[in-house]
């Protein structure tokens, strides 16, 4: 057992994990989807070549500021871990004036034992704004929101580029992903009504292709092109957002040629009939959870100062630069 | 300052380099000590660096951190600037002072040939971990150009090398060393940062990995350093020289071959 631990605390151990990890980053990068796979090997390697040597290797205890180093690689290599375990990667589309639906939320990554708890974060899109310079070189984003607290309580935010806002451990930021949504009143032959709204794709970036389908309640899928009356200029500065904004919307189907229509305006569809409401934007938002973050930076920042310091201590005086070139290494990494 | 003027800054300071390394040579031959006149001269074009960094950064209304112009500008003040003070405080890095000014030059030259139209900064990347980022990026770079400069002077004459080169090949695993301290600074103020501007602070990106893969050499090379004591030493200062072509490529190279994020966007 002690020759089994003695084996794989060798420094000649560290140089293979390490050399193995290189090249598993390189083929991290080409293939990201695969690369918890990739790292697991290497990383457990090392982990493991680290702890044996913690155990078996008495100069290594002794340098405090070299083991805390190490001590601190080990923690954050254990925060990722959890992290990756625990944590939420995704995305979601809100409507000015529409509240979030966890139901719309498109999951990126969910870690094997997230405890979901989207259902619970509550918030209501308000008035958005996206400014940009001249060039269509985006600015700053503007979007309030209404966030309901667990007391029942609401809270007005204002968010944008640097200031996300968190619930239930979920934080939300804005993205360069939004564009234009119209709000449809849909009327069936009994006379019942239900609101929707058809999101566009992401503006300015797609603004030659305004289109998207929308299945209406009766069942038939009606294309939605978004006619805007003016064109983004380009070569001054201008704001993304929805008030006073001219525009037309074709309405086409299988059943139907393509009819365009204003706000306030209707058409008829199979099984009912569709009225513009209103244009709206939506912001698409990241969202993130991960409730390990402060503990990794602070592991990280440990490590990095028991680094500093232990660089400190080995080459603080000329006469230990002189005696490190004498002996022609250094007494430890 | 104008753009024509902050040109012309950056062509004067260019030329500067090629004096202090024509008089660097000129000066060794004479069996002189060149130091003086190295320092003096690169001190010249330290200011006229900061000139041109520093009007630009007021004409444009941010800091020089997105364009490759950018980039090189920022790095020729930086790199120079890191090199005068380590050596002042490591007599030892002086002796190759000519092939730091050689690679100063180089990239002068390449500045030049590159477009210095600004691009406007995203707002999500103003953040204050940016610059802390950046700093640790450019310590890093900065100390790492001596450390490869003395390492290579150290190849060149590596028949001498065992008379002569003691404080030398100190001095080449002090910077590294530091070097290494500042990389790892940078990826956790670059991961910060990443989380602010974009949520999430790790996505293998192309340089996001390269700048990895350069700490992980690192991290081999000053374990490999203990493992092979006997090692001839040629090995590690080759291994030094290597590690400084990995982080040029990387700083310089990667972020304007690749698609990835930290270049601006729409």
């Amino acid at each position: 057992m002690i020759l089994l631990t003695k084996t794989m605390a060798s420094l000649k151990l560290t140089l293979v994990g390490l050399a193995a990890l290189i090249v598993n980053a390189f083929a991290v990068s080409q293939w990201p989807d695969t690369a918890i796979p990739w790292l697991v090997l290497p990383l457990s390697v090392l982990a493991i070549n680290l702890l044996a040597a913690l155990i078996v290797r008495h100069a290594f205890r002794q340098q405090a500021a070299l083991l805390l180093f190490h001590i601190g690689l080990l923690a954050v290599l254990l925060m990722v871990t959890a992290g990756v375990l625990v944590r939420f990667d995704g995305s979601v589309e809100v409507v000015e004036g529409a509240a979030f639906d966890a139901a719309g939320v498109t999951a990126r990554g969910t870690g094997w034992l997230h405890p979901n708890r989207l259902q619970q974060v509550r918030f209501t899109q308000g008035p958005m704004e996206v400014h940009y310079l001249s060039g269509l070189q985006r600015d700053t984003t503007h979007s309030r929101i209404t966030l309901a607290r667990t007391d029942g309580s609401e809270v007005p935010r204002d968010i944008g580029d640097r200031q996300g806002f968190t619930s239930h451990g979920y934080r939300f930021t804005t993205t360069f992903n939004k564009g234009y949504s119209v709000l449809v009143l849909w009327h069936d032959m009994d006379g019942r009504q239900s609101l929707g709204a058809v999101n566009f794709p992401s503006f300015p970036e797609f603004d030659w292709k305004q289109t998207n389908d929308w299945t209406t309640p009766s069942g038939e899928t009606l294309t939605f092109e978004l006619k805007l009356a003016e064109r983004v200029p380009e070569d001054e500065p201008w704001t993304l957002g929805s008030r006073e904004v001219s525009y037309e919307v074709g309405i086409s189907g299988s059943a139907h040629a393509e009819k365009t229509i204003g706000p306030g305006q209707s058409t008829t569809a199979t099984g009912g009939e569709i009225t513009i409401v209103d244009l709206r934007l939506w912001m698409g938002y990241r969202i993130d959870y991960n409730p390990l973050l402060p503990w990794l930076l602070t592991a990280a920042f440990l490590s990095l100062g028991a680094l500093a310091v232990h660089m400190a201590q080995k080459f603080r005086a000329p006469r230990a630069m002189k005696v490190v070139a004498a002996s022609g290494g250094e007494q430890a990494a | 300052m104008s753009m024509a003027v902050e040109r012309t800054t950056l062509v004067a300071a260019v030329t500067g380099f090629a004096v202090v390394l024509v008089l660097n040579l000129l000066l060794r031959r004479g069996a002189r000590s060149t130091w003086p006149a190295v320092s003096g001269g690169l001190l010249i074009v330290l200011a006229l660096l900061t000139a041109a960094v520093a009007g630009r950064w007021i004409r444009e209304s941010q800091g020089p951190f997105l364009t490759l112009y950018d980039v090189l500008l920022s790095n020729l003040f930086s790199l120079t600037l890191v090199y005068l003070v380590a050596a002042w405080l490591v007599p030892a890095l002086r002796r190759s002072s000519s092939i730091v000014v050689a690679f100063l030059g180089v990239l002068g030259v390449w500045s030049l040939t590159v477009s210095a139209v600004a691009v406007p900064l995203p707002a999500t990347f103003d953040n204050p971990w940016l610059w802390l980022h950046v700093t640790a990026g450019k310590l890093f770079l900065g100390l790492c150009l001596p450390a490869a400069a003395a390492a290579l002077w150290l190849l060149a004459r590596r028949q001498n090398a065992e008379a002569e080169g003691g404080e030398m090949d100190a001095a080449v695993w002090l910077t590294l060393s530091l070097a290494f301290v500042c990389h790892s600074f940078m990826l956790i103020a670059g991961a910060i940062w990443a989380h602010s501007a974009w949520g999430r602070y790790w996505a293998w990106d192309s340089l996001e990995t390269w700048t990895f893969i350069t700490w992980l050499c690192i991290a081999l090379l000053l374990h490999a350093r203990v493992t092979f004591r006997r090692m001839p030493v040629t090995y590690g200062w080759s291994a030094v020289i290597a590690i400084f072509g990995l982080a040029v490529l990387t700083f310089l190279g990667v972020p304007f071959l690749s698609v990835a994020p930290h270049k601006g966007v729409m």
